[in-house]
């Protein structure tokens, strides 16, 4: 074989090699130049990355404070009820909802463990939820208003009719027994009053729907609107008596 | 000057005008085949050196610059002159034409052997534009015949150094 045939091998070979190597070699060679070159123009810093950690914590931290702050103002509306003497509460919340009696019974995540009793009074910053029948540990039962097991001495705010609340099959409440002679509007508040013994004076129940006579026909009967959504009641104020503490 | 020194200034200028005939024209619409002949031409009048090391890195820089796969035209360009030299020894090689026929068949051999190593896979570049062929080999050598020939009266010669 004469040179001119050796360098014809040589030189084919080193274009066929050039085909098979090219792509790869030029790919990373390239890919390695050109960061090489974006680097003169654009540093890598490390502080990026530390930026981008802080402000993930951050973000994070800072929806924690925002649900923090929500039920701080939820809690602070709960307790201006209890701003009174000889009354602490405890916040509980609601595990879940037995079926029957209307709505059902509400079972919370604190009990006779927490000085829960059966008796105690519970609240929402709307008003007037139930009372515990049953504490037992860590848990306790709550019996809602609208149970027809329940009955509450109830006063309206403007007329000051004295009435007992009690709810119907259907689940509404009526305020019965009103004196005939005092005159309550629709749209008055309907208040606990201090004739119960069981309630503490001035919660919220209700606002007055409609007023309409008795079945005797010698005293009034209201039908209230009650201030509580029972069906989304998801945390409850249970108060508590220092005493009894 | 070196001869060696034109040789390789004369093939990077026809490379960038290969280049910037293939960009404006592209390579299958018949841009003119001018960097085979060019390699050829040096071939017969200046030896085998430009037929081979020519070949190799003027088809290396086409490729680079037009975006093939690197070494497909070197060995295409390699493998053309080489065919065409070796189909062509059978002639007496006294002809004037000797260097046209040279350079059209190494052209035709180049893009045929172009064709068959830049495919996606073998023979899939074959079609009818493979017609196209001739008339991108054809133009250049026709001109490179009629210049002289419409100036001089005289085809030109080309002689071994």
């Amino acid at each position: 074989m004469n040179s001119r045939s050796r360098r014809l091998l040589w030189n084919s070979l080193a274009a066929l090699a050039m085909i098979l190597l090219g792509p790869p070699l030029l790919g990373t060679g390239g890919a390695i130049l050109g960061g090489r070159f974006a680097s003169m123009f654009f540093p890598p810093d490390d502080r990026d990355s530390d930026y981008l950690a802080l402000s993930v914590t951050l973000m994070l931290e800072n929806a924690q404070l925002r649900e923090m702050a929500a039920k701080s103002q939820l809690y602070r509306s709960m307790l201006s009820y209890t701003r009174m003497p000889d009354v602490t509460a405890v916040v509980g919340r609601v595990l879940y909802r037995s079926e029957g009696l209307v709505r059902g019974d509400m079972v919370i995540d604190r009990g006779s463990e927490n000085g829960v009793f059966p008796g105690a009074v519970c609240i929402t910053s709307r008003g007037l939820v139930g009372i515990v029948t049953a504490a037992e540990g860590p848990t306790s039962t709550v019996v809602p208003i609208t149970s027809p097991s329940i009955r509450v001495s109830c006063i309206t705010s403007i007329s000051g009719s004295l009435g007992i609340l009690r709810s119907s099959s259907g689940g509404d409440l009526i305020l019965e027994y009103v004196d005939a002679s005092s005159d309550p509007q629709p749209g008055e508040t309907v208040l606990t009053s201090r004739f119960g013994g069981v309630y503490p004076e001035g919660i919220v129940v209700g606002t007055v729907r409609e007023v309409s006579t008795g079945d005797p026909g010698l005293d009034l009967s209201l039908s209230v609107e009650p201030a509580v959504d029972f069906d989304r009641v998801g945390e409850v104020l249970v108060l508590i008596e220092e005493e009894r503490e | 000057m070196t001869g060696r020194l034109q040789g390789w200034l004369l093939i990077s200028l026809g490379v960038v005008v290969q280049f910037i005939l293939e960009t404006t024209l592209g390579r299958a619409a018949a841009a003119p085949a001018v960097l085979v002949p060019l390699l050829v031409y040096l071939s017969v009048s200046r030896g085998d050196y430009w037929s081979i090391e020519g070949a190799l890195w003027s088809g290396f820089a086409l490729d680079l610059l037009t975006h093939q796969t690197p070494g497909t035209s070197s060995l295409s360009m390699i493998l053309g002159i080489w065919l065409s030299g070796w189909l062509l020894k059978v002639t007496t090689g006294a002809a004037r034409m000797t260097f046209v026929a040279t350079a059209f068949a190494a052209s035709l051999f180049s893009d045929l052997f172009f064709i068959i190593l830049a495919s996606p896979s073998p023979g899939s570049g074959f079609g009818p534009d493979t017609l196209l062929i001739v008339p991108r080999i054809a133009f250049p050598l026709a001109l490179y015949l009629l210049v002289p020939l419409l100036l001089t009266g005289r085809l030109a010669e080309i002689g071994r150094e």
